[in-house]
């Protein structure tokens, strides 16, 4: 990296306290980030990392305690159509069709300000074509499988072109097949072919360091109780990613050494 | 704090306004809070309204126990038979859409206006509320409970004691809140259609009907219709009591 | 899986898997219908206990002489209005208590003291305010159903769940957009059993309020019918009652699987 362009998002000594005084959890402490337009920045650490209070917190779900938190020098106060969410459990509504769940933000929010009826259909139409759901547009979620659900998720938070994309653990409830095949497509719609400069700014929460590997530009370790920031691993594997880098001996290096920062912590959370 | 004095203060408010309507515009006749307190005196001094509410009460409790004990076997036969279920069920959706009230005539012509014919009405009104409840509670009851207990080599009268009865518990309880809910306000319809249309003997329906067509004295009838909300209140309280001491794993 | 420890307690009944359930039906009331005859056969005084040969012509009559439809309909309609009305008012009041701390406040210990006093003890009361005639059921209807309504809506408003809201506000959707297309559906399924047991409740209180103060309806007939000592027409319109509760309860049914496409279909009962 010889050019760093400004931060997109900057978070300076964040921190974020759960449940009344005296008896707060610290949750995030002194938590300083840039997160740089255009790149995928993975988030890993073991459980009780605050990893997910975070991403809430970027979404503008949670307020910080203390510390700044902002985006393109505004601090984030509140949630915004310019930061989409994807969940973890989907939250996908269950009155809306896969077609009015994808649409939902378009049809309501700001996402869909000065679009015509027929541009909004068309533009739901394409969503849907990239995360292959075709077919399926009048099914309702409880009609699909999870990998089904979670296309539909992602495919919400796609129609409504984001310019940060927040996503917390995404596909931490699918099955490992699935999970592969979703990795491949979520770079493929971020635009991994195409220059920094027309890709979209992602953060992505997982505890799946294969995953945060495979996907990244950085991975972020976050240590536990609280979460504080460990390192910060840049991922130099070379774009387009596919199957091919998942074999490489680079991939299982870099696993290798996150793993080794965050394996004590890990064991430790499985005693508690 | 700030939350308990605005839930305070609302009933408080309404009251007087209440008082202050009814001195400004109503009529003489028109029940107020402060003729209403003397009401109260006066009926629970003479003893009037206790003898009341212990009659109704007490034809509650009869009929609450007969509906009891036949919707609770019942109920159980059902929710583990399939046959059973199958070939009573019309029945019972049959008759359940029907209201205790509706065929208070019926009663009355088979058993007269006394308390026979009240306890009636009160197993009818508590009776299909606790069949159904019943009936769901053991339909629901986990599968694997049962055949656990049934590879232990617990033979089945005892599985059905300490197994399906205890799983059927819950529900069993929330059917039998409801159903005594029901049999209040059944009473309260049958002594007030009751002291409507025939003697009757007593009861807290038959006094309010008699404070309404006999002396108009409404404060009395607004005494009754309090007295009735908290026999209610108790009521569901002590059930909700029992559900919570007899079945203490639930999180009902 | 209910046979392998039903059987124990059913002993054997012929268990027919056979025969469809409307067969079942036809069956067992056949049953119920020839046991009440036996029975009336065996009563002394027909006045107690009528054969269904005498309820069915006197259904009949009641259908010729027009009494039937006329009562059935004037209780049909106060059911319709008076719901009507307890929704108008206790749908929005229950979106304002489930979404406002302040109205939840206000509202719920006055909610907590009314709602045990039965909407029938309020009959004395209401027939000294509206007199007889159709403003006694009504009130009295709108009161009874107006509790479960307003209760029902404001749980399902305050047990929506708080990711759909997260996902709709970080898509930037405005306050009322809020409210109309992420908490009333959310709410619906709770909503709709509500006004099922609202409908419920006020079809018993009909009756009753009929059958004290009203000089028309079904309840009223019955009372009529008493009167007259004509045990069979009592039996008609107990039927009658019987039939449109559960009509209504169907109608109210197919109502909420229009209403709700996404629910899962619901189970029976």
């Amino acid at each position: 990296m010889t050019l760093q362009p400004a931060p997109k998002i900057k978070l300076a000594h964040v921190r974020k306290e759960f449940g009344g005084t005296p008896a707060a959890i610290v949750a995030v402490e002194s938590l300083s980030l840039d997160i740089r337009p255009g790149e995928f920045l993975a988030i890993v650490g073991p459980s009780g990392c605050g990893k997910t209070t975070v991403l809430n917190m970027l979404a503008g779900l949670e307020p910080v305690t203390s510390g700044t938190m902002t985006m393109d020098g505004k601090a984030i106060s509140g949630p915004g159509a310019e930061r989409g969410v994807m969940f973890q459990d989907y939250a996908l509504f269950p009155w809306k069709t896969v077609a009015g769940n994808i649409g939902f933000g378009l049809e309501h929010g700001p996402a869909g300000h000065g679009l015509s009826r027929a541009e909004r259909d068309a533009r739901v139409a394409r969503v849907i074509d990239l995360v292959g759901l075709k077919g399926s547009e009048t099914k309702y979620p409880h009609q699909l499988s999870g990998g089904m659900r979670q296309r539909v998720a992602l495919a919400r938070l796609v129609a409504n072109e984001p310019e940060i994309l927040l996503m917390d653990e995404p596909l931490a409830a699918l099955d490992a097949q699935t999970r592969i095949i979703l990795q491949d497509e979520l770079l493929r719609i971020w635009g991994q072919d195409k220059p920094t400069s027309e890709r979209r700014t992602v953060v992505y929460i997982t505890h799946s360091i294969d995953e945060a590997v495979f996907l990244a530009d950085r991975v972020v370790v976050l240590s536990s109780h609280p979460g504080r920031l460990k390192r910060i691993v840049d991922v130099d594997l070379a774009r387009p990613r596919n199957d091919e880098t998942r074999k490489s001996r680079s991939f299982s290096e870099l696993s290798q050494t996150i793993w080794e920062l965050i394996r004590e912590e890990a064991y430790r959370a499985t005693m508690q | 704090m700030k939350h308990f004095l605005i839930r305070l203060a609302t009933p408080i408010i309404l009251v007087i306004l209440w008082q202050l309507l009814a001195d400004a515009f109503g009529s003489p006749r028109m029940p107020r809070p402060s003729a209403v307190v003397a009401s109260a005196t006066k009926l629970i001094g003479s003893g009037d309204l206790i003898t009341a509410l212990a009659t109704s009460l007490g034809r509650v409790f009869f009929g609450f126990m007969l509906a009891c004990a036949i919707a609770i076997p019942l109920g159980i036969l059902m929710g583990s038979a399939r046959a059973v279920e199958r070939n009573l069920d019309p029945l019972v959706e049959s008759f359940r859409p029907v209201a205790a009230i509706a065929i208070l005539p019926l009663v009355i012509l088979w058993l007269g206006t006394g308390s026979m014919a009240a306890i009636v009405i009160v197993a009818y009104a508590a009776f299909f509320p606790i069949l159904i409840n019943t009936i769901a509670g053991v339909k629901r009851i986990d599968h694997n409970l049962m055949r656990a207990a049934y590879t232990m080599g617990v033979p089945p009268a005892t599985r059905m004691w300490v197994v399906l009865l205890p799983a059927a518990l819950p529900a069993i309880l929330v059917g039998m809140r409801i159903g005594l809910g029901m049999a209040w306000t059944a009473i309260i319809a049958a002594e007030l259609a009751v002291g409507a249309k025939a003697g009757g003997e007593g009861g807290i329906g038959q006094m309010m009907f008699i404070f309404y067509s006999y002396s108009v004295e409404l404060n009395g009838i607004v005494v009754c219709m309090i007295a009735v909300g908290i026999v209610a209140l108790v009521l569901d309280r002590i059930l909700r009591a029992a559900l919570h001491a007899a079945v203490p794993w639930s999180r009902l | 899986m209910m046979a392998s420890f039903g059987g124990a307690l059913a002993g054997g009944s012929a268990a027919p898997r056979r025969w469809p359930a409307w067969a079942i039906y036809l069956r067992t009331m056949g049953l119920f219908c020839l046991l009440w005859y036996v029975m009336s056969w065996l009563t002394p005084n027909k006045l107690l206990l009528p054969s269904p040969i005498d309820v069915a012509s006197a259904m009949r009559d009641r259908i010729e002489d027009g009494e039937l439809i006329a009562n059935a309909t004037v209780s049909l309609t106060r059911l319709l209005i008076s719901v009507s009305i307890a929704s108008l008012i206790a749908i929005p009041l229950g979106l304002a208590m489930g979404t406002s701390r302040l109205f939840e406040d206000l509202l719920e210990w006055p909610v907590e003291l009314l709602r045990p006093i039965a909407g029938i003890a309020w009959i004395p009361l209401a027939l000294f305010m509206f007199g007889i005639g159709n403003g006694l059921p009504i009130f009295i209807m709108v009161y009874t159903a107006f509790f479960p309504l307003l209760l029902g809506t404001a749980a399902g408003v305050r047990n929506v769940d708080r990711r759909l809201i997260a996902a709709a506000k970080t898509m930037g959707v405005p306050r009322g957009t809020l409210m109309r297309h992420v908490i009333v559906p959310a709410a619906l399924p709770s909503i709709m059993t509500s006004a099922r047991l609202a409908v419920a409740a006020s079809w018993t209180a009909v009756v009753a309020a009929e059958l004290v103060g009203a000089p028309s309806g079904l309840g009223y007939a019955i009372e009529y019918y008493r009167s007259m000592l004509d045990t069979p027409s009592v039996m008609t319109f107990i039927i009658v009652i019987g039939v449109l509760g559960f009509l209504c309860d169907t109608a109210l049914r197919s109502l909420s699987a229009a209403l709700m496409p996404w629910a899962l279909s619901e189970k029976k009962r």
